[in-house]
């Protein structure tokens, strides 16, 4: 991580892929800290200023619906998916896929013409 | 502990639609005290827990931005081709318009030289300021009003291309232009010498300065031809910056010490203006003379960086 052409390159290819992320862990309720800990975890940087706008903007978009659960001793705001989240989601995890696959393609080919 | 994140909260969902923001400032506010309660455990006093959260939550204002959703800049960066293309049309256009209507305006008053050079250059700096200022300000409410689009509504062609030819060497046509322009300012200084009983320019200075003028002519129309012939090399582009030089510094100097022109030549010429005529011409020829310095300058500062990988390898 010490070249800085690389963390910059690095980071838009994470970037993308937050919205992908945040829909498929949201197939199941959480609220914003607990989903940005999980994300973490599972190797996404995202930063809270970037999440909780984001989580705003899908429930805007219906991809997302939120509500306030108020069981618990501290109130919390819980996000999960809607039938048309779950679709974006599966739509963007098989472009991820596809892109994997085609770039695995792409270095075949070139694995290829080296040895031909 | 509640006063700072209170104000952070001021700030971060400014950008929330009003009737959501108490509950977008609730929800920022849980996870703020869920990081301070997970920082609590780590020796840190709740002052600091709060501190460290919010340092990590970032700028409320990118907060306020995003929730907003709008972009973080002055104009998005499908328009800003736009805005730079009509920027430049404008300034080419209006700043000469206003540096002229400025000297006119200066000479019917009867101004000296230097007032008339301050007033011209006040007018055109005012207009640059104005013209940019009101054209980003326009793009930047457009920006906000209608969000950009994904892609530029106009497509680019090839249409856009700067007219240049790519390769180091002066076309014939360049070349002769250039020549003729040196031969016909030549021509003019020394025809306006031998042919008019009182010439316009002092003949006091033929005794040096016109004729090294004529001299740095006669060069930069040899080396148009010498470019045109073997294309551009470092060496040349210094030789046309000094040429450029030889020929424009010298008359500025007489001009701002008024020993350029022969005051007899405009004795009795009316224009219908308050300003002495030698003095107008002064004026204007010191305006026109500099700006013409400046851009060659600018261009020759611009083409020398441009060698300079190659006159490296």
């Amino acid at each position: 991580m010490e070249d800085p052409a690389l963390a910059a390159h690095l980071h838009e290819l994470r970037r993308g892929s937050v919205v992908s992320a945040c829909l498929t862990v949201l197939t199941t309720p959480a609220y914003g800290y607990a989903l940005s800990h999980r994300l973490e975890e599972a190797g996404f940087e995202v930063e809270q200023n970037t999440l909780y706008p984001l989580l705003r903007r899908l429930e805007a978009q219906g991809l997302l619906v939120s509500a306030w659960n108020n069981d618990e001793p501290r109130p919390r705001k819980f996000y999960r998916t809607t039938p048309a989240g779950d679709r974006v989601a599966t739509a963007l995890r098989d472009d991820l896929d596809r892109m994997r696959s085609a770039l695995a393609g792409l270095r075949e080919r070139n694995d290829d013409d080296l040895d031909g | 502990m509640t006063s700072t994140v209170d104000r952070y909260l001021e700030v971060a969902v400014a950008g929330v639609p009003p009737k959501d923001r108490a509950d977008a400032g609730r929800e920022l506010r849980d996870a703020i005290e869920d990081g301070v309660r997970e920082r609590l455990g780590e020796e840190l006093d709740e002052d600091e827990a709060v501190e460290a959260v919010l340092v990590e939550f970032g700028d409320p204002l990118l907060f306020a931005a995003r929730y907003r959703g709008r972009p973080l800049g002055l104009i998005s960066s499908v328009r800003y081709p736009a805005w730079r293309i009509l920027l430049r049309l404008l300034l080419v256009i209006i700043v000469p318009i206003i540096a002229g209507v400025a000297f006119v305006y200066a000479v019917e008053r009867g101004a000296s030289v230097a007032s008339i050079v301050g007033a011209v250059a006040g007018g055109a700096l005012e207009a640059v300021v104005h013209v940019s200022f009101w054209t980003t300000l326009i793009f930047a409410l457009v920006d906000r009003i209608v969000p950009a689009p994904a892609k530029p509504e106009v497509t680019w062609s090839t249409a856009y291309l700067p007219q240049r030819s790519s390769s180091t060497r002066l076309a014939l046509g360049e070349a002769i232009l250039w020549a003729a322009t040196a031969l016909a300012a030549i021509a003019a200084i020394v025809v306006q010498h031998v042919v008019l009983n009182e010439p316009p320019l002092s003949p006091a200075q033929w005794s040096f300065w016109w004729p090294a003028v004529i001299a740095a002519l006669a060069l930069q129309a040899v080396l148009a031809f010498v470019v045109h012939r073997r294309g551009w090399s470092p060496a040349l582009r210094l030789t046309a910056l000094v040429l450029d030089l030889a020929v424009l510094v010298p008359p500025l100097w007489l001009l701002a010490a008024g020993r350029a022109l022969n005051r007899d030549a405009f004795r009795d010429l009316d224009l219908g203006i308050a300003t002495p005529p030698a003095d107008a011409l002064t004026a204007a020829l010191l305006v026109v003379l500099s700006s013409l310095l400046a851009w060659r300058l600018v261009t020759a500062a611009r083409s020398l960086r441009h060698l300079h990988p190659k006159a490296e390898s």
